[in-house]
């Protein structure tokens, strides 16, 4: 797992790794069999770099153009986007709202993912039960989902008004979605129901990997429940907790269907997210020099963050 | 679906058919002398209007050819299938694959479906539908071949001017005129005339006339709303605005073209509809998450004493497997305000002919065919459309059927569109955003007004 792949088609001098462990082999048979292995390995690295390299170049390369659809312009402008970027309010906006979306959902569905999970993993009357029901929002397809909670929040027959209401927590009908301090908390919420199952899963097989002995001895020596999660459960769980996150943070930060099926982005523009707002660029505005730099943007956060993580985290990882 | 016949007949005076002026000159000299004669015996003969086959202006292929139509989902009963097969009828030789397309209310998802399809120039289509404010945009992006050419000074002639002027642009002729929408002002009959009221003419009297009869009834009904319009961020957003705004003597775009929301008249209007919910408290706040359908449902529910919305409600509202108030509920023009006259967003939705066909001919014919006189008197009796030809009005199976739209012709022969430029769709994310922000209180209305003037003009150009 620590060793890196040397690209289709170096010159034997540069696959260092590989030249270290063909030290014990015979020069020409380790040879043939380099060679297979890249051909057998070419089919894949050709999909990917259709599927995911080119169209990201692309991207990067429609970037530094002015190209709208509407208008049939197409020339390079260099890195006028970038610059337009910096001044418009709403794409900021859009870039602050992410942020939050992405950390609050986070830690939503780590904390419950996590207090699922425990609960999952104890030998209980209703673990197999819960465990077949923990599934259910997380199998529920994006689109259905996001039509759910609209309806949940609708501000004038949504049943969640009807329960505020009922239980005198609020006389007036609350505006869920309507409301721009409101909206985005919302969709948070929603976010995270869809998705806790999915942490309380990859957590769960996490926890199955803590070898059970460690807890009948921390028993032996009296450590309390607390005490035992805190210096065994959490330091042996940190390589799943940190993947899961990451791969979690990532999916929030590209939200689309969830906002774009019940607010579209509003109201005020509170619920505008990345995604949303480069696809109406994109689609509805047909600026796609413009979007692409958008997309750009994200992309590049998003990898600024997944290096980050893997530097900050990378040791303990590899350990696992 | 379909409303029932109402015991008023309600039915006016034919007016002289509208002259259109020729948006064209691209105009087959040869065939027109030719066809002249031929066109001019087959209009006189009145009402059952030719079928575009027995035209010879156009030339469609002997050999069979298919070609391909994206419609969009109406309302009630699909009206595509029987369409086809009548045209595939009187035109054996053409083949027609129908791609459906998703409803009018889908109206991001099917603008990104056409987007997509014809700027890959990949030949997905032949003839679609789109919405009226697409018209310049598509055509701008040069994905659009020109109809003109099929179609005589006659053809253009039976329909209304506005029509005509609805899908040209830069004064070509970009597509086929299929059906209107205005928006209008539905009420509650019944209860306005429990309280001795009819309907208001001005927001002045649709204020008071709410606040009185939503004292009167907060006992009986506590539910009840005053009135529901459309204030989510989302195109509906900016028509509702065109007509408030033209309520109050204001318009987007001034007389020269230039964006003028900075002016009296837009800080009135948006003034005034910010008051509406947080002032006079006649509108419900949850209005700032409504598109149509949200905004329909409470006032078919029999809670909402005025909606503002566009005709398709008429026919929901008679429906009594759908509403609640069937027979109670009246339509007239919307009010105006001070300063201003009464003022009616142009919505509808139009044929195109995609660049990349490779029939034109045979595409422009069944774009012709589905804008025919009979094809328009079917969508008005079956799904209650608008026609974009004053002759459907007079036809007395419409008569008949649709009263509701033979009342309100003069709304929908004077509607005003939203600014008609290529620019348009980014014009629309502006509007959509400050505005929306203004109504959720999330910024003043004089910030969110020159926040808005300003992003117009980074826009359009001026700065």
């Amino acid at each position: 797992m620590n060793q890196s792949q040397s690209p289709v088609g170096a010159s034997p001098q540069s696959a260092a790794p590989l030249a270290s462990r063909m030290k014990r082999r015979p020069t020409w048979r380790g040879k043939e069999e380099r060679i297979v292995g890249y051909l057998l390995l070419l089919p894949a690295v050709i999909l990917v770099c259709a599927v995911t390299v080119f169209p990201l170049l692309r991207t990067f390369q429609v970037s530094f153009t002015n190209q709208v659809l509407a208008e049939q312009t197409n020339a390079y402008i260099g890195l006028q986007n970038y610059h337009l970027l910096t001044q418009d309010f709403f794409f900021k906006k859009a870039y602050e709202n992410t942020w939050t979306f992405s950390l609050w959902s986070l830690a939503g569905e780590t904390v419950l993912g996590l207090l699922l999970a425990l609960l999952m993993n104890r030998s209980w009357r209703f673990r197999g039960w819960l465990r077949a029901v923990v599934l259910i929002p997380w199998a529920v397809p994006d689109i259905v989902s996001a039509r759910l909670w609209t309806w949940i929040y609708d501000g004038t027959y949504g049943v969640l008004n009807f329960v505020v209401q009922s239980l005198h927590i609020s006389s007036q009908k609350v505006n869920w979605l309507g409301d721009p301090q409101l909206a985005l908390h919302a969709l948070i919420i929603a976010d995270v129901w869809k998705t806790t199952p999915f942490m309380a899963l990859l957590l769960l097989a996490g926890l199955q990997s803590i070898p059970a002995p460690l807890y009948e001895a921390a028993a032996v020596d009296g450590a309390s429940g607390l005490t035992a999660f805190r210096v065994i459960t959490l330091p042996l769980l940190t390589p799943v907790l940190v993947i899961a996150m990451l791969m979690r943070f990532l999916g929030a930060f590209q939200i689309f269907t969830l906002i774009f099926a019940s607010t579209e982005g509003g109201p005020a523009g509170s619920t505008e997210t990345m995604s949303t707002y480069t696809y109406k660029t994109m689609f509805s505005a047909t600026q796609f020099g413009y979007g692409a730099a958008m997309a750009v943007v994200l992309f590049a956060t998003l990898l600024l963050v997944t290096i980050a993580t893997l530097a900050v985290f990378g040791r303990r990882l590899n350990q696992a | 679906m379909v409303s029932k016949s109402l015991p008023d007949p309600g039915s006016a005076p034919v007016d002289s058919e509208k002259k259109s002026p020729l948006v064209s000159t691209e105009i087959n000299r040869a065939a027109l002398l030719k066809t002249g004669a031929v066109l001019a015996a087959g209009i006189g003969l009145g009402a059952k209007a030719r079928p575009v086959s027995a035209s010879p202006a156009i030339q469609v292929s002997p050999s069979p050819v298919t070609i391909r139509f994206a419609g969009v989902k109406t309302n009630g009963t699909q009206p595509w299938p029987s369409l086809i097969a009548a045209f595939e009828k009187q035109n054996p030789t053409i083949k027609v694959e129908f791609i459906p397309m998703q409803s009018f209310s889908e109206s991001t998802s099917n603008h990104e479906f056409l987007v997509t399809n014809l700027a890959s120039g990949s030949g997905q289509m032949d003839v679609l539908t789109g919405d009226v404010i697409w018209v310049p945009e598509f055509y701008g992006a040069g994905w659009l071949l020109s109809p003109a050419q099929y179609m005589t000074k006659s053809d253009l002639a039976g329909y209304y001017a506005g029509a005509v002027n609805a899908v040209s642009y830069l004064g070509k002729l970009a597509g086929v005129p299929w059906f209107v929408d205005g928006g209008m002002l539905y009420y509650r009959k019944d209860l306005l005339s429990k309280y001795h009221f009819t309907a208001p003419t001005t927001y002045d009297q649709l204020v008071h006339q709410c606040q009185v009869i939503l004292q009167g009834e907060r006992s009986a009904n506590p539910n009840l709303m005053g009135f529901l319009w459309q204030a989510a961020q989302a195109e509906v957003l900016v028509c509702d605005w065109v007509e408030f705004l033209g309520a109050f003597g204001g318009s987007v775009l001034n007389a020269r073209g230039l964006p003028s929301m900075n002016t009296p008249q837009a800080t009135a209007a948006l003034t005034f509809l910010h008051d509406l919910i947080y002032k006079y408290k006649i509108s419900p706040p949850a209005v700032t998450s409504m598109v149509e359908e949200p905004s329909r449902i409470p006032f078919t529910q029999g809670n909402a004493i005025f909606l503002r919305n566009w005709s398709y409600v008429y026919g929901i509202a008679q429906d009594p497997t759908q509403s609640k108030v069937v027979n109670k509920v009246g339509v007239v023009p919307l009010p105006r305000g001070a300063g201003g006259h009464s003022t009616s967003n142009e919505g509808g939705f139009q044929y195109m002919i995609a660049k990349s066909t490779k029939h034109p001919a045979e595409s422009v014919a069944l774009a012709k065919f589905l804008s025919s006189l009979e094809s328009q008197v079917y969508f008005a009796t079956n799904n209650g459309f608008s026609p974009t030809r004053p002759a459907v009005l007079a036809d007395p199976r419409v008569q008949q059927a649709q009263p509701f739209l033979v009342k309100l012709r003069s709304i929908f022969e004077h509607l005003s569109p939203r600014p008609v430029s290529g620019k348009y769709p980014q014009m629309s994310l502006a509007l959509q955003a400050d505005l929306s922000a203004a109504l959720s209180n999330a910024l003043p209305v004089n910030q969110a007004l020159s926040d808005v003037q300003l992003r117009l003009e980074q826009i359009t150009g001026q700065i």
